[in-house]
């Protein structure tokens, strides 16, 4: 029998997660925002047909304008609540305004392998993201 | 002292965070303590909620319902604490007799001690409403700061009603009614409809250079309205209550009755503004029918 669905983290918990950069993305700074490298590695059935299908063998992410500043933000140390907070007060924002806006952006680099969350593993809060 | 506390906080607060303390809906009105954010809501006007947080801690939540006849409040109040110590503390409920009540102006609150809910209630006869305050974790600093917060208690039931959610604010006829809200990360709208279709929205959006992206406020707001299937026909430099703006005159397809089937265009116009002290822009616009009478939205906007 399968176990009972995990609660819903509070957002307090959420606040307390730290987001982590995925270490094996390379990282390249320039004048107009950040480029972001990620090697892909393809299972052993698929890696002798890599080269004769010409999959790509590496992703790159362009970051710019907040985008920017929010991945700086990302130190592997502070967690989101911090992070919000931060953010909140660069951009006139109020808190909550601040989560919502950087929870979904966070959503996305986790999506796209680019950075982890540590410190809750069963998602957010979607009723309490309306904000 | 908490309350002179909360008055001196809220001095210092930057203007952009001093509008979101208003919290005025269908039949009541609030003064939000320093913080305070709405971060979840369903506004069905037969049951619905404000849930509140002050950064990550839950502060409470704000439901109202309908009911048929008057409710007995102590006995109501007095189960649902009940209900929570056999959930959350049962050594405790052997102990429960009845809850401590108490008046706070026209509200009745009531609590049982330390770490139970602090729970307010208040019977609207006029609407037949119930509006009822759930404040999680009882204590006597929570007590001072939940007075302060019902002593703000306003009615708002009388002609023209008032609407104020998130820094946005509206005084329509009573015959205007929410139509959607809907609040993303520092972008707001809320659209309001009378039952001729005349729609009011208000929208309060933040991140002012990335959302103006090098644009002057006429283009950006004729990129908003355009996205809103609205055609604009004039655009104009003005002021709105004191603030540079711009008025667009616009038109949209009828959505009532034969002005929908004939596809006839309803005239629309609105403002947006730049309010510089908070770093916002707003907007109001309203759109309706021919034959509904138009509104003074300058005189609509607070």
């Amino acid at each position: 029998m399968p176990g009972a669905k995990p609660a819903r983290p509070t957002i307090a918990l959420q606040m307390q997660a730290v987001p982590m950069r995925n270490q094996r993305i390379t990282v390249l700074e320039d004048a107009e925002g950040i480029s972001l490298t990620q090697v892909l590695s393809y299972g052993w059935w698929l890696r002798p047909l890599q080269r004769l299908l010409h999959l790509p063998t590496q992703r790159v992410y362009r970051l710019e304008g907040i985008a920017v500043g929010v991945w700086k933000m990302l130190d592997d140390k502070a967690p989101i609540g911090a992070i919000v907070e931060a953010f909140a007060i660069q951009h006139s924002l109020s808190y909550h305004e601040s989560r919502a806006m950087l929870m979904t952006y966070l959503r996305v680099l986790v999506n796209r392998g680019v950075i982890a969350i540590v410190g809750f593993d069963h998602g957010v809060d979607e009723e309490t993201m309306a904000i | 002292m908490g309350d002179a506390v909360s008055r001196s906080e809220a001095e210092v607060l930057p203007a952009y965070m001093r509008r979101l303390r208003a919290l005025t809906w269908n039949g009541f009105g609030f003064t939000l303590p320093v913080r305070w954010e709405v971060t979840g809501y369903g506004l069905k006007p037969a049951l619905g909620r404000f849930q509140f947080h002050d950064r990550a801690q839950a502060m409470g939540e704000l439901s109202w319902r309908t009911l048929a006849g008057a409710p007995d409040l102590p006995r109501m109040m007095g189960d649902v604490l009940r209900r929570y110590l056999a959930a959350e503390q049962p050594e405790a409920v052997a102990g429960f007799q009845a809850a401590t009540c108490q008046r706070q102006g026209e509200w009745l609150l009531a609590w049982h001690g330390p770490g139970a809910p602090l729970l307010a209630g208040l019977w609207k006869e006029n609407q037949h409403i119930l509006l009822q305050w759930f404040i999680p974790g009882f204590s006597p600093e929570r007590l001072q700061q939940v007075q302060a917060l019902l002593d703000t208690y306003r009615h708002n039931e009388r002609d023209p009603k008032e609407w104020r959610i998130f820094g946005l604010g509206l005084s329509l006829p009573s015959s205007f009614a929410v139509e959607s809200l809907e609040a993303q990360s520092a972008y707001c709208t809320l659209r309001l409809e009378n039952p001729a279709s005349h729609q009011v929205v208000a929208r309060r959006i933040g991140m002012v250079t990335q959302t103006l992206g090098g644009s002057n406020l006429g283009e950006c707001y004729r990129r908003i309205l355009n996205r809103s299937q609205a055609r604009v026909l004039a655009v104009q430099e003005e002021t709105f209550h004191g603030h540079p703006a711009w008025r667009l005159d616009f038109e949209r397809k009828g959505v009532h009755r034969m002005d929908a089937l004939s596809g006839r265009w309803w005239q629309g116009q609105g403002w947006m503004w730049l309010d510089a002290s908070e770093g916002r822009l707003y907007s109001c616009e309203q759109c309706g029918p021919p034959r509904s009478p138009r509104l003074d939205l300058a005189h609509a906007w607070r």
